[in-house]
């Protein structure tokens, strides 16, 4: 773990790099005359059927990318933390029903939902950013509740209790800070799954402005230059497997979440 | 004794709680969508006038309060009647009945390959470091970090460009089924053969296995043999979030290969406001959910009879 702040400033200083170079060229900036331009001095990655500069498009994606993914952290673990910690420290059939809801709701088919919630709200980032935490809390909620059971067979937290501390208040006292370092883990290899979701969501594009040049919107665009201009769809590709591989190999998922036969948290992503 | 079944009850209602809260949330929502399922029918040719407008709305029962629409929708239901779609007024049960082999057939299908294809590649890995889990791990990081559509594109230029085996829009059926399958059961190998790769290694530090082998069995023998088993169950185990597949989680595959599934017509549905052909969909994916993961729990109950540990 002690790679990601090297990794993170790394990916801060490339970021900058494109927001500069984008700054220089205009992604809207449409400019017939020089249409599936090759990569040349002015245009780094050459440009569009219209003459747009690729790369501009690519990093104001970028900076959309991760915006929405702030967001959808923000909630998941909020959310997750919030409900699943409350539903370990409740005990009893609270915690069953509770589990039980987490379980169910973790199942649903998550794409589908996001992409009824979007065509509702539109592709606005904080809308679609709320679409995808709401159908991934499930299994933030699923972790948190396996750490915390984890940490309630420890010694201190026992000792809590048979002090009379109020089992909730305790709970944040002692649990929460425990359990928040796993979590991030688990919500930074949740990353991938959230910017693989948005660029779907992006790629259909319901009830979207196609003005704003999201990766998977820019896919839907430049799918139709597959053969010709390989290049355009492929670039916002590797943008986002690249992305999403990155940000799975920084960050290692806590043992707990991993799944077994007879676990209460799923392990893995899915899309 | 009373207090303890009702507790039970209570615990057990958690499942059933979300489904509810979620149909109906669902149900409101889609109502609340901005766009009007008649402005949407009309524009295909041409527009028209108020008074047609008027007209379509009220054949279409629009004009009634959102509740009585529901009430009738609900009442329908109960009858086996899914009512017809507000944007082709074809029977939805009709539209559900030609749609759904599709669905099943490259989300069945691709999991079922999916299953297979992890369980294999964990039973390749287990035994030798190496190269060998450096595909298992490869494989499941690089299933999570691609999206299904940037897949099929791929696959599209290779195979059916490039190395020109396949015509996957004109081709006959295997053809057209061929790559969206391929797509989803790459996905769907990677963190399975993860899981059953951790149940191997479990089960290589078990006594019994040091046992067999002790025997004379060797260890592929032993590990198909014996360990596979409590593979598979992992395997089944891993399967369960990745069930929605079947139901229309395949979507973005569906519209990438114009494949006529469930997914797909969602989209569609979701286009043109279409309500009724939404809470249909809805109905049907709950059901899903619910049948499919009382199989998988059957299987895994069949699989291994012994009492589980209470949570």
């Amino acid at each position: 773990m002690s790679r990601v702040p090297a990794a993170l400033v790394v990916a801060a200083i490339v970021v900058a790099a494109l927001a500069i170079a984008s700054r220089t060229l205009d992604p809207h900036a449409i400019d017939l005359s020089a249409r599936l331009a090759g990569p040349d001095a002015r245009h780094l990655l050459g440009t569009d059927h219209l003459g747009r500069d690729l790369l501009a498009r690519l990093s104001i994606g970028a900076g959309r990318t991760v915006i929405v993914l702030a967001i959808v952290l923000a909630a998941c673990v909020s959310a997750g933390i919030a409900i699943g910690l409350a539903a370990a420290i409740a005990t009893g059939a609270t915690e069953m029903f509770l589990l039980r809801l987490m379980q169910t709701a973790a199942a649903l088919p998550r794409l589908v939902i996001a992409l009824a919630v979007t065509s509702f709200t539109g592709l606005g980032l904080l809308s679609a950013g709320l679409a995808i935490a709401l159908t991934g809390w499930a299994r933030y909620a699923l972790v948190a509740h396996g750490l915390a059971r984890e940490v309630m067979g420890r010694e201190h937290w026992r000792a809590a209790v048979a002090l009379g501390a109020h089992p909730f208040r305790a709970g944040i006292r002692h649990i929460l800070p425990v359990i928040i370092r796993p979590m991030r883990a688990f919500a930074g290899a949740d990353g991938a799954r959230i910017v693989v979701t948005f660029s779907s969501l992006a790629f259909l594009g319901l009830g979207a402005d196609t003005g704003n040049p999201d990766w998977g919107a820019m896919i839907w665009e430049y799918r139709l230059f597959l053969f010709d201009a390989p290049r355009l769809p492929l670039a916002p590709l590797v943008a986002i497997v690249g992305v999403a591989l990155a940000l799975q190999l920084l960050f290692e998922p806590p043992k707990d979440s991993r799944p077994a036969v007879q676990s209460s948290s799923p392990g893995h992503l899915e899309r | 004794m009373s207090n303890s079944i009702l507790r039970q009850w209570i615990a057990r209602a958690g499942g059933p709680a979300i489904l509810v809260i979620a149909i109906l949330l669902a149900l409101l929502l889609i109502r609340a969508m901005p766009g009007d399922p008649v402005d949407v029918r009309l524009a295909a040719t041409g527009g028209a006038d108020n008074q047609t407008r008027a007209e379509l709305r009220q054949q279409l029962g629009l004009n009634d309060g959102p509740l009585q629409q529901l009430f009738r929708w609900i009442t329908g239901l109960m009858r086996g009647d899914l009512g017809r779609s507000l944007a082709s007024d074809r029977p939805i049960a009709r539209e559900i009945a030609a749609r759904l082999p599709w669905s099943i057939a490259i989300g069945g299908g691709g999991l079922a390959f999916g299953v297979a294809g992890g369980f294999i590649l964990a039973l390749l890995a287990a035994p030798r470091g190496g190269a060998a889990r450096l595909t298992s791990r490869a494989a499941a990081i690089l299933g999570q970090a691609t999206p299904a559509f940037g897949l099929g594109l791929l696959m599209i230029w290779l195979f059916g460009v490039q190395l020109q085996w396949i015509r996957p829009f004109t081709g006959g059926l295997t053809e057209r089924l061929a790559l969206p399958l391929l797509v989803i059961a790459l996905i769907v190998c990677g963190p399975i053969s993860r899981v059953a790769l951790a149940a191997f290694d479990d089960a290589r530090a078990a006594p019994w296995f040091t046992a067999a082998r002790a025997k004379g069995l060797s260890e592929n023998a032993t590990l198909f043999r014996h360990a596979g088993k409590h593979a598979f169950l992992a395997s089944l185990a891993g399967l369960t979030p990745e069930l929605a597949w079947v139901i229309g989680g395949s979507a973005v595959t569906e519209v990438v290969f114009s494949v006529p599934g469930l997914g797909g017509w969602v989209v569609e549905s979701i286009g043109a406001r279409d309500y009724v052909a939404l809470q249909a969909y809805l109905a049907l994916a709950i059901c899903w959910v619910a049948a499919s993961h009382a199989g998988v729990n059957l299987a895994r109950k069949w699989l291994d009879p012994r009492p589980r540990p209470l949570q």
